[in-house]
């Protein structure tokens, strides 16, 4: 049988979106809310003071007042000014050198600090929004490198699709705005046509920057033609292609100058809310360096930097050496993080990320629903036709429902139980193989009424619950101007409602009789039911 | 991020929108445009999306304008589709609104 290319890639299309799609639907979700990240880790730390922009200068007080006192020995220091988004904390690193005896894991640090204050800041142990987000590249439960192999492969795939998808797209620009509900698999397919053009960009971007993040992983051999076999040779590659400057130590005590009054200076050039973070080798030595970092370079991850030395003099150090493959392989990692974005850019970040995700639910809906109706006619159905539908059931609705659970967990589970962080995770998995097991025995049509409700029920609960179990509801974080968990919860709020909208519209298009729908051109499900 | 460049994008979207047989007739019942008009009105939008890119990287320069102007596509084509979806003829009054918002 002779086919054409772009049925070929039709075929091609069809069958590694339906195989991959449902793990790149877990990756779509869990690294969309990681743009979100910071505002997660506030939700889920409720005992912090209200969140606040704050200035790099005083940041970079709070910061010297406690670094000095907990760890004036320390070989680094390194603090992140939240000048960007509202946070409740500032965060301070430190490592100490090798020789300091301390183990591996004592060498290395972090604490939350109040930003007025500089006061170390304790709340309860949770994975938060670091460890959702981590999740949509290293998974969960799997060693690193077989998760990176699988994230490589998949992302790879979905570029094929994305690729594929277009070649195969009939009418991209007739059908440009074209959206018809309530028409079953015309509308499936409008749906999923229009929320991947309208990405596409961002689809193509986010793709092909994911698998650049392990080059070194996927193609080793790269390296090993240039600089041979080895853990020695792999290090020396990388002090090639991030060259770090090493700070020599004079063993001579020296105070500290005021970061403070550096990071002000160097504000004064670059201008005020600039400033992005400082590095402090050495403190209180007299060969100390202060880095502070500027604005980021456009998109990329590299960034501005003026160095100071222990008199708090400036020294002006020659520009580094960027070769473009460089500029392009941090550009693609630094539009793939996102973390340049200000708060509007963030949230259309946010919704691209979300239309990613409905461009892969609706696919996989738009497979079943085409072979639905042939399906139905037989005494029984296909095995891989019953595989897919419950799947769908349990995957697009148990994974939202899995997430509730984790955030339900965060305010539920005993303040001093032992590996609480790991229970939130476990608790998302447990609760996500439990609705799986439910989709595989409920009849097909309940089962999303059903599963859209609980999802519904367990988002609309969360603002309550947490308004309940402590004293930062929804209320106090608008009054007190604490956007971060403020928006959280009016997200949760919105979630909730559509997944009432959608197990509504599921329930009344069910219930029309067969004939009536094809006549009709009632609004089916909505295009919002997957933006969860 | 810019509201001038918003505005550029959402009309010059609507204006495509307007160029398609299928959609005028959503937009503006009763009205057929010749095929000079359609080809008008599709040049008219290009040049809109154009000087919409121009506004953003004029504002936050080449790297984040280009950036933000893709994410503000994306957001107006979605809007835009479900505007004519379900309640096609406030797209022009959505675009005397993106203006006043614009402009204030």
């Amino acid at each position: 049988m002779v086919k054409t290319f772009r049925e070929s890639m039709g075929g091609l299309h069809i069958w590694t979106g339906l195989v991959f799609a449902w793990l790149l639907f877990f990756m779509f979700i869990t690294g969309t809310l990681g743009y979100f990240d910071t505002e997660i880790d506030r939700w889920m730390k409720p005992e912090l003071p209200a969140s606040r922009v704050v200035s790099a200068v005083q940041s970079a007080e709070a910061a010297q007042r406690y670094l000095e006192q907990a760890h004036p020995q320390a070989e680094t220091w390194f603090v992140q000014f939240p000048v960007n988004r509202a946070t409740s904390t500032l965060r301070v690193h430190w490592q100490y050198p090798k020789n300091s005896g301390r183990s591996r894991e004592e060498r290395r640090g972090s604490a939350w600090l109040d930003l007025e204050t500089g006061q170390q800041l304790s709340s309860r142990d949770t994975g938060g929004g670091q460890a959702l987000y981590r999740m949509h590249y290293r998974l969960a439960y799997l060693p690193h490198t077989l998760a990176e192999w699988l994230v490589g492969i998949f992302s790879f795939f979905m570029l094929l699709a994305l690729i594929s998808g277009v070649i195969i797209h009939r009418n991209i620009f007739r059908d440009f705005f074209t959206f018809r509900p309530g028409k079953r698999q015309r509308s499936w397919l409008d749906l999923h046509n229009l929320s991947s053009v309208a990405s596409l960009p961002f689809q193509l971007m986010i793709t092909y920057s994911g698998l650049l993040f392990f080059l070194t992983t996927y193609m080793p051999l790269i390296v090993v033609g240039s600089y041979g076999f080895g853990g020695d040779k792999m290090n020396a590659f990388i002090d090639e292609i991030f060259p770090r400057e090493r700070v020599e130590q004079r063993h001579e005590v020296k105070p500290m100058p005021s970061l403070k009054v550096l990071v002000a200076d160097a504000e004064n050039h670059w201008g005020a809310g600039k400033a992005g973070g400082l590095e402090v080798h050495w403190p209180g030595d007299a060969g100390a360096e202060v880095h502070i970092r500027g604005p980021k370079e456009g998109v990329t991850r590299n960034w501005a930097e003026r160095v100071y030395d222990a008199d708090g003099q400036r020294v002006v150090k020659a520009e580094p050496d960027r070769v473009p493959q460089m500029t392009f392989y941090s550009t693609m990692l630094g539009l793939h993080e996102g973390t340049f974005a200000g708060p509007i850019l963030r949230w259309l970040y946010f919704s691209s990320g979300l239309l990613g995700a409905v461009m892969v639910a609706s696919g996989l809906i738009l497979w079943s629903v085409k072979r639905r109706a042939r399906q139905l006619k037989q005494a029984r159905p296909d095995r891989g036709f019953m595989l897919v539908e419950r799947l769908n059931a349990g995957s697009l609705v148990g994974l939202p429902i899995g997430i509730a659970v984790y955030f339900g967990a965060n305010r539920l589970l005993p303040l001093a139980m032992a590996d609480r962080a790991d229970w939130e995770l476990h608790l998302l998995f447990i609760s996500w193989l439990a609705v799986l097991l439910f989709a595989s025995w409920r009849p097909i049509r309940r089962c999303w009424i059903e599963l859209c409700g609980l999802a519904a029920l367990s988002y609309l609960a969360l603002p309550l619950l947490n308004g309940l179990t402590t004293s930062k509801h929804l209320l106090w974080s608008l009054s007190e101007q604490d956007w971060a968990m403020a928006a959280i919860d009016l997200t949760f709020l919105v979630s909730g409602l559509l997944f009432a909208l959608a197990a509504l519209q599921i329930r009344r298009y069910w219930k029309e009789p067969a004939a009536k729908r094809t006549a009709s051109a009632s609004p089916s499900v909505p295009s919002q039911e997957m933006a969860v | 991020m810019s509201p001038a460049a918003l505005l550029l994008a959402w009309l010059g979207f609507a204006l495509f929108c307007l160029a398609m047989p299928r959609h005028c007739m959503d937009i503006l019942p009763g009205r057929k445009l010749t095929a000079w008009q359609q080809r008008l009105l599709t040049l008219a939008g290009a040049v809109l999306l154009l000087f919409s890119a121009r506004t953003a990287i004029a504002t936050s320069g080449i790297a984040l304008g280009l950036t933000s102007w893709a994410g503000l596509l994306t957001l107006t084509l979605i809007l835009q589709s479900l505007l004519l979806t379900y309640l096609p003829r406030l797209l022009p009054g959505s675009c005397v609104v993106m203006l006043l918002v614009a402009v204030f």
